[in-house]
């Protein structure tokens, strides 16, 4: 039975070739980015496989609790290690600092690392194959390097690197050891390790953040334990909890936890914050995965249409199979099939979409860096199958139950008209939802673009162009002064603890000290020529000025900080001094206008600015305005002659762009998906307008014979699907204009909002759409000579 | 073998009742060969459709071998008349993408019959009817008696108690139409019963009775 129905599907598809390509486009499509998201997390949960121990190895994870709620961090705190090394139910412990990155340099070869700090447990715990050097030591002293064989062969060749010397910002590395790539994805994915002994050293010689237990640093450091014990884990999640309360970190209202998360639970598992290698978020994924459906859906709908609107001729081989004793169910069971098999031919045209876009997409939503790839396993076949079966049954059970309750004897007299009203009403409400959609989605696109624009030109309240941002790394700020402000082509420099209109943000909150009401504030450490050289005036009072000693007690403050602050009741004495919250106190001495500090903000926040050099990390080079790169390449040199480290110096505006990151991706996503649905939706309509039209010929030639013009016909086939359009808009612009002006003023920038223009244009776009596809067949239906399709009768 | 008491079928459309068949009284005995004609729109198709239980009469009761079949649902009737019926139809009614083998098989794969002996099934009615050679063509490449051929022999297939032909001549030229009488009227002689509707008398002569109606009711 079933390989009949087999063979009546195939070739029914064969037959009607313009119905079955419409679907498979269509359905191919809809499938593609289901699929694809199935793949990704079927990959995901593929990771560290690899690894022989993966069941007993365990990360300790950070739990932050503030009075915004609470949060999960990947990170830990290194020095836990020395109480954990006691508990006897821990086999082993390794630790990873995952800063190791930068430039690798040999002989004139530069190379960019990814790469961990890491001790010499690391390959106690991890599996790892050696190609040279010996993993019990290639760890233990400092300043020792394992690369990765992809790494060593691309500086090296072919040659063995063992014992020579690479150059890197943290100083100079001896070759340890040269390991394999490992058979499958991992979530710790590095072209080299450092000997974690390194840290230590640089620590002791002053070059890292030493402010230890300060949760503020926040260093990406990472603990792994192997646990054998399943029954052990408990007491060392009892021992971590004693430890967590004796922590008192340096900032208030936050409390620590520790606890300890299966390796099979790092990628697929919750969303942590400083993720060391790409995290898949299971919760997230799922609603991505159920944001598929908004496309899927739409190329479900477009068969069902389809499939109703060719009932005309479908509905006599039914009727046939009802006489000769076919019941309710086999019909529609029969029908399934045929859906199957056309979701089968979608199925391959999704795959290939998917090896189209997969890799711009995995960027998209995977965090983190180094995902290696992306291929359907077997399993991977089974979940592509098992989805077109689902989508056989979204698209064809609707159809199935239409054709399975028709009267036999209707359909055999040719009695059933494709619009009957309920099904006709269903067919037409189908395509208003996915022009309806199509907007929605040309709607978010175009206001994420409007806001990204914005964002771009925004005016930060500081000049952008030709600042070289330099992070100091181990140069002392007073020596970098001397050697860049010489240099011919540089106008000025400076020097700040944070770059303004990033993200690098660090907060206080102050008071009077005769008041209790307390402002939160933006904090910013510069020296005396940072206000000049960005170009932010002083309004009232004095500048710093480079007489004066750090930490001395003055700040300068924006308006913003004076308007609100000066709100608070405070003796007139004491106006003009505060006091932070770590106790410092300090009086205001000058007040500049208003700037921007971290991006895009719907208001000017207060800004507290000291003078503090302690605090310098960035440097600022205002150039010449003409050949800045040239310039650039100078400085380098200059650069080396101060520093073993490399020169990290990027152009303000790149950290600006950098910082809009997410809108690029935001537009992405939504393009591609947008781009889908239009194309579902034409495709829809095209079908829709093909088959109703083909069954108006005869009145066409009718009129045409009566003295219609071409004009008038065309009008006539196209009103009622332009109609559609209408109330597709009707319904989709208000529902859009809702969600993203709800979205878009949700975030963290200033929003611009949806202008009428951006509406007006989604709306072109869908009409002009969506009208050639109409306009394009009803002209073919009128131009026909009417003598050839009344003949034809 | 039938027996149909004061049947009515009527559409009700906007307050208006529009009668087809009008108290139909009508035994058939098992093994008769009946004819029913008579002018346009009398009824004539209704009143076999009827009998087919493809449609339903709004008034009176009809017996199928004793059985209340006004009385079923429609899985009930869909049962009865899969196994005791077949039909041939005017405009043939084969399925077009399916082969004459396979046109020819499908109601044994409604009658969930197992696929050995449906093979010596339509083997066995190939051979019967003559038409082995055609067995791998599409029904667009036959003729129209050809059709008409395997219409026959899927009608009676699955070995029906009666065959329910709905002018089955009506397109055929007049040598093709008798061919088709003819395997009717054999048919007969083996113990089928057989009710065709017809206009034409000749066709009506292969009958043993002829059930007159006009406009609705038994001429008597």
């Amino acid at each position: 039975m079933l390989k009949n129905y087999f063979k009546t599907g195939l070739r029914n598809i064969s037959k009607h070739k313009l119905f079955s390509f419409l679907n498979i486009i269509g359905l191919s499509i809809g499938m593609s980015v289901t699929l694809l998201i199935i793949v990704v997390l079927e990959n995901a949960s593929n990771f560290d496989d690899f690894q022989k121990n993966k069941e007993s190895i365990y990360r300790v994870y950070t739990e932050e609790t503030n009075p915004d709620g609470k949060m999960s961090w990947a990170i830990t705190f290194p020095e836990l290690t020395n109480q954990l090394e006691l508990n006897e139910s821990i086999e082993k412990i390794t630790k990873i600092n995952s800063s190791f990155r930068g430039a690798l340099d040999y002989k004139a070869k530069e190379l960019n690392f990814n790469g961990y700090f890491a001790d010499s447990n690391f390959f106690n715990v991890f599996s790892y194959e050696f190609i040279s050097g010996n993993p019990k030591t290639a760890l233990m002293d400092p300043y020792k390097i394992i690369l990765s064989e992809e790494t060593a062969h691309k500086i090296f060749g072919n040659k063995d690197p063992f014992g020579e010397t690479l150059n890197t910002k943290f100083g100079d590395f001896t070759v340890s050891g040269v390991i394999k790539e490992p058979d499958g994805n991992s979530h710790l994915s590095f072209g080299v390790l450092g000997s974690y002994s390194t840290l230590s050293t640089l620590r002791n010689k002053n070059l890292l953040n030493k402010e230890e237990w300060n949760w503020e640093a926040k260093n990406p450091e990472y603990i792994y334990l192997v646990i054998d014990n399943k029954n052990d884990i408990s007491i060392v999640r009892d021992q971590l909890s004693i430890i967590a309360k004796q922590i008192e970190p340096l900032v208030e209202d936050v409390t620590l936890s520790f606890d300890l998360q299966n390796m099979d639970d790092i990628v697929l598992g919750k969303q942590m914050a400083g993720s060391i290698g790409p995290t898949f978020a299971f919760l997230e994924s799922m609603i991505f995965l159920s944001l598929t459906l908004m496309i899927l859906l739409p190329a479900c709908f477009n068969y069902i249409n389809l499939s109703i609107a060719r009932s005309l001729g479908r509905g006599k081989e039914i009727g046939i199979r009802k006489i000769l004793g076919g019941n309710k169910k086999q019909l529609v069971l029969q029908f399934i099939i045929e859906t199957f098999i056309l979701s089968l031919f979608a199925l391959i045209g999704s795959m290939l979409i998917v090896y189209l876009i997969k890799d711009e997409f995995i960027t998209l939503l995977a965090s983190g860096s180094r995902l290696q790839i992306i291929d359907i396993s077997f399993t991977g076949y089974l979940l592509g199958i098992l989805l077109a079966l689902v989508t056989a049954l979204l698209a064809g059970i609707i159809p199935a139950v239409y054709f399975s309750k028709q009267n036999p004897l209707e359909s055999l007299a040719s009695k059933v008209k494709p619009g009957t009203f309920g099904a006709l009403s269903l067919r037409k409400g189908l395509v208003v939802i996915q022009f309806a959609l199509s907007i929605g989605f040309l709607i978010g696109i175009s206001a994420f673009v409007k806001q990204y624009s914005h964002a771009l030109n925004f005016e930060m309240g500081f000049p952008k162009e030709n600042i070289l941002v330099t992070h100091l790394a181990d140069v002392n700020f007073n020596i970098f002064n001397n050697e860049f402000q010489s240099q011919p082509g540089v106008k000025s420099v400076s020097f700040s603890s944070t770059i303004p209109g990033s993200w690098d943000n660090s907060t206080t909150v102050v008071r009077h000290l005769d008041s209790d009401d307390s402002l939160e504030v933006q904090e910013i450490s510069v020296d005396e020529k940072f206000l000049e050289e960005f170009d932010i005036n002083l309004i009232k009072g004095n500048g710093f000025n480079s007489e004066m000693s750090g930490n001395n007690g003055f700040a300068i403050v924006n308006q913003q900080f004076e308007k609100s602050f000066g709100r608070f009741n405070s003796n007139s004495d004491n106006k003009n001094y505060f006091i932070t919250e770590s106790g410092r106190t300090a009086k205001i001495i000058g007040v500049v206008e208003d700037f921007n500090k971290t991006p895009l903000q719907k208001e000017s926040k207060p800004i507290l600015i000291w003078f503090n050099p302690d605090k310098y990390r960035y440097a600022f080079v205002t150039l010449e305005s003409d050949n800045v790169y040239d310039l650039r390449n100078k400085l380098k040199k200059v650069w080396a002659g101060l520093s073993s480290m490399n020169f990290e110096a990027k152009f303000l505006e790149h950290y600006l762009e950098e910082a809009y990151n997410s809108f690029e991706n935001a537009i992405k996503v939504l393009g591609l998906q947008g781009v889908f649905v239009m194309v579902i939706s034409c495709l829809g309509l095209l079908g829709m307008v093909v088959f109703s039209t083909n069954n108006r010929i005869k009145e066409i030639g009718i009129r045409k014979v009566l003295g219609a013009s071409e004009g008038k016909l065309i009008w006539l086939l196209s009103k009622s699907f332009l109609s559609l359009l209408l109330i597709s808009t009707a319904i989709g612009v208000p529902i859009s204009y809702f969600i993203f002006d709800r979205m878009l003023s949700r975030m963290r920038y200033e929003y611009v909002g949806i202008g009428l223009f951006e509406i007006l244009a989604s709306v072109s776009i869908l009409f002009i759409a969506g009208g050639s596809v109409i306009l394009w067949q009803t002209k073919k239906i009128a131009s026909i000579n009417p003598v050839e399709n009344l003949r034809s009768e | 073998m039938i027996s149909l008491q004061n049947i009515e079928k009527y559409y009700t459309n906007k307050f208006v009742k529009t009668y087809v068949l009008r108290n139909i009284n009508l035994e058939i005995e098992e093994g008769e060969f009946i004819s029913i004609m008579g002018p346009s729109g009398a009824g004539k198709s209704t009143l076999l459709y009827l009998l087919g239980m493809l449609d339903k009469p709004s008034d009176g009761e009809y017996y199928f071998l004793d059985e209340p079949v006004h009385k079923f649902n429609d899985r009930k009737l869909s049962e009865l008349h899969k196994s005791y019926i077949g039909f041939v139809f005017q405009q043939y009614h084969l399925i077009e993408e399916l082969t004459v083998y396979e046109n020819l098989e499908t109601p044994l794969i409604y009658q969930k019959m197992n696929s050995k002996e449906r093979k010596a099934r339509v083997g066995d009615i190939l051979d019967r009817f003559n038409i082995v050679g055609k067995k791998d063509l599409f029904p667009n490449q036959l003729s129209g008696g050809q059709q008409q051929l395997v219409g026959v022999a899927r009608a009676v297939i699955s070995e029906p108690k009666l065959i329910l032909a709905d002018e089955p001549t009506g397109n055929l030229h007049t040598d093709q139409g008798e061919e088709i009488m003819k395997l009717l009227k054999n048919l007969n002689e083996k113990g089928t019963t057989v009710i065709q509707v017809t206009h034409s008398k000749v066709n009506a002569a292969y009958g043993n009775r002829i059930v007159n109606l006009k406009d609705g009711w038994i001429e008597r």
